[in-house]
């Protein structure tokens, strides 16, 4: 079958791979129909998540059909049409049972190098470094689901591919990032970032009763259509001092409740001074990931507000104003996704109509296209918010 | 996976000792408890007692209790085991040169999230123990408490016995090797309810008598490998009824041909 690999950074290629089998019991193979690309692959891309290894096929957002099933997989069946949450959870451990299956136990074959990093180890992840189990991605023709029962979800009839497909990651990314911050009617929410998650965090928080929203970026066609799609009040980090915004906005109190949809690689370009000192920090290997957003927000929240943080990060940053976060008793809220808490939910929530997650894929691509079409969605190139292959194409 | 390995001396606190008595017994902490009660009442004595005579006694009393809170073993180790296990450590050949004067100690523990009874009954029947330590190739179960051993060493097959010394259902089995044998060691699985509904804690501890890199080179893992990859396929087997991998999935490369990853 044919797959995007990723060789090095930088440095993704089309390949010819052999195609997965049934492994354990409990796997399904799906034929994947729409994978979508999504921000934190960029992070591999760029380099800055170890454990790549050369021949990885990268890729975690896919909706297809199942065409083998296991054994022992009991509530699925050939010929289901299927989404896969991104994060991997084995169903049974203490953590999926309290719905956080992002903390997984099981599901990450290799937990020495998160163990040694971490202190624990979280769950595997398709296609996101073998730190995170080392599967293979969903950018290819098919692909290995563990755990099927617990990690594949039926698309009810009457949702479309277009819109089911990002209920895998970007949908419940954005809704647990509304969710955990404890959103209460009445609250102005502001988010960093207007990605894919982004803009489904966005939704998410009018949805959790959010009575404002206001969306920061800088490139205009994703605050387009965090306005136009979204629902949210914008704001352009650089043209406007985002602090004196966010008081000036909410009464001088701060946001209630401040979201990070960026992570590792936010800019600041708002401040010069600022960006030069991360980025040489970083290339020197003196802190891991630039924390540009999350100094923002500790900055711009209301007293006794929630940070949620669903932007990935790695490793270690510098310069983190603990002391505003503790002086003015600010609430950390983070984690990767815990999708399989969400999906039948969100899946209401697309039926009804109070979520449309399509606009997020403004480009269909076959997956030849994979290593232009991510320099594309780097680059924020012909306002690409997301490319979303259709490998049988 | 909630699982540490707990290697060596002084790292970490160690309620699940041996208890005395079992097997050979724990023969560095039962003559370490027996220099500091020896010392102690020498020391009682002395002091009750005038003259240089109550005073060399004191200070031999107390000499004694700090060489065994300080694990200095002043009667050497073997001399002090608790309830000796004639066979446990026997000395045999070769395999005597390579004994450690210390038993290294290695504890993993894990919670899983399953009753202690599923858990005990798995691990109880030894014929499965292969599933859960890579290097074992069969353990063949003789009688209610013998066991005989196989494991993958080096290309060759290396063997030996054990005997149970303690069924505590559900709550705690021990083992021991028994005769000749390159790798003496025992061992304990300890059971406890977590708090909350969690499920059960499950403690592994290993305690071999030749130095962990001798271990490491006849079973190709250290004893903190070995135990700490127990439990984690023990949480997995027990938990979810299989191990997740990653073998045979597909991948590139600048090929383009077929490798299999590692796990």
């Amino acid at each position: 079958m044919k797959a995007l690999c990723w060789n090095g950074t930088n440095d993704l290629r089309v390949e010819r791979v052999p195609d997965p089998v049934l492994v354990n019991p409990h796997d399904v193979i799906v034929k994947v129909a729409l994978s979508s690309v999504c921000g934190s692959d960029l992070h591999l891309i760029d380099g800055y998540v170890p454990t790549m290894r050369p021949g990885d096929i990268i890729g975690h957002e896919f909706l297809g059909e199942i065409v083998e099933k296991g054994p022992e997989v009991r509530y699925l069946n050939r010929g289901d049409r299927v989404i896969t949450v991104s994060i991997i959870g084995c169903g049974h451990c203490g953590h999926c049972r309290h719905g956080e299956s992002s903390l997984c136990d099981n599901s990450n074959p290799n937990p020495d190098y998160a163990r040694t990093a971490y202190g624990h180890c979280g769950a595997g992840i398709f296609g996101y470094s073998h730190a995170f189990g080392g599967y293979a991605g969903s950018h290819a023709e098919y692909i290995r689901v563990p755990y099927a029962d617990f990690n594949a979800f039926r698309v009810p009839e009457g949702i479309s591919d277009e819109k089911a497909v990002f209920v895998s990651d970007a949908v419940p990314t954005g809704y647990m990032a509304a969710d955990m911050a404890g959103i209460r009617p009445g609250d102005v929410v502001a988010v960093w970032g207007c990605g894919g998650v982004g803009q489904m965090a966005i939704r998410s928080a009018y949805l959790l009763g959010a009575e404002r929203v206001i969306a920061i970026d800088r490139f205009p066609d994703r605050l387009r259509a965090a306005q136009m799609k979204a629902g949210a009040e914008t704001l352009d980090y650089s043209r406007v001092d985002i602090f004196d915004a966010l008081q000036a906005m909410t009464g001088g109190r701060g946001p209630d409740v401040c979201i990070d949809a960026v992570g590792m690689e936010a800019d600041s370009a708002s401040n010069a001074v600022e960006d030069l000192y991360d980025r040489a920090k970083q290339a020197v290997g003196l802190q891991t990931d630039r924390p540009a957003v999350l100094r923002q927000m500790i900055e711009s929240c209301r007293k006794g507000g929630t940070l949620s943080i669903v932007g990935v990060y790695g490793g270690l940053i510098d310069r983190f104003p603990m002391g505003a976060a503790m002086n003015k008793g600010l609430t950390f809220r983070m984690g990767q996704q815990n999708g399989q808490r969400y999906a039948e939910r969100l899946f209401e929530h697309i039926r009804n109509g109070d979520l449309d997650p399509s606009y997020l894929m403004t480009h269909r691509l076959p997956l030849d296209d994979g290593p232009q079409a991510y320099r594309m969605f780097k680059e924020k190139a012909d306002d690409c918010l997301r490319v979303v292959f259709a490998p049988q194409s | 996976m909630a699982s540490n390995s707990l290697t060596g001396r002084g790292r970490w606190p160690q309620p699940d000792s041996f208890p005395s008595g079992i097997g050979s017994g724990d023969a560095a902490t039962g003559g370490r408890w027996l220099a500091m009660v020896g010392g102690t009442a020498l020391g009682v004595l002395g002091l009750r007692r005038s003259g240089w005579g109550g005073a060399m006694m004191a200070l031999g009393g107390a000499g004694l209790f700090a060489a065994g809170a300080l694990g200095l073993r002043p009667f050497g180790e073997r001399s002090l085991a608790a309830t000796p296990n004639p066979g446990a450590w026997r000395s045999h050949g070769s395999a005597t040169r390579r004994r450690s004067l210390t038993p290294e100690r290695t504890q993993a523990v894990v919670t899983i999230a399953s009753d202690a009874g599923t858990i005990f009954r798995f691990w109880r029947n030894f014929a499965n123990l292969p599933k859960l330590m890579p290097q074992l190739e069969r353990v063949d179960v003789l009688s209610a408490t013998e066991s005989n051993w196989i494991a993958k060493s080096r290309g060759e097959l290396l063997n030996w016995r054990c005997v149970l010394d303690r069924v505590d259902e559900d709550r705690l089995l021990t083992w021991h090797t028994v005769g000749e044998t390159a790798l003496p060691h025992r061992a304990s699985l300890m059971l406890s309810p977590a708090p909350g509904d969690r499920g059960t804690e499950v403690r592994l501890t290993l305690v071999y008598r030749v130095p962990a890199t001798e271990v490491a080179t006849l079973l190709g893992t250290t004893p903190a490998g070995q135990a700490e990859e127990a439990l984690r396929r023990l949480k997995q087997r027990v938990e979810t009824g299989e191990l997740s991998t990653i073998e045979r999935q597909p991948r590139g490369g600048t090929s383009g041909s077929f490798r299999e990853a590692t796990e």
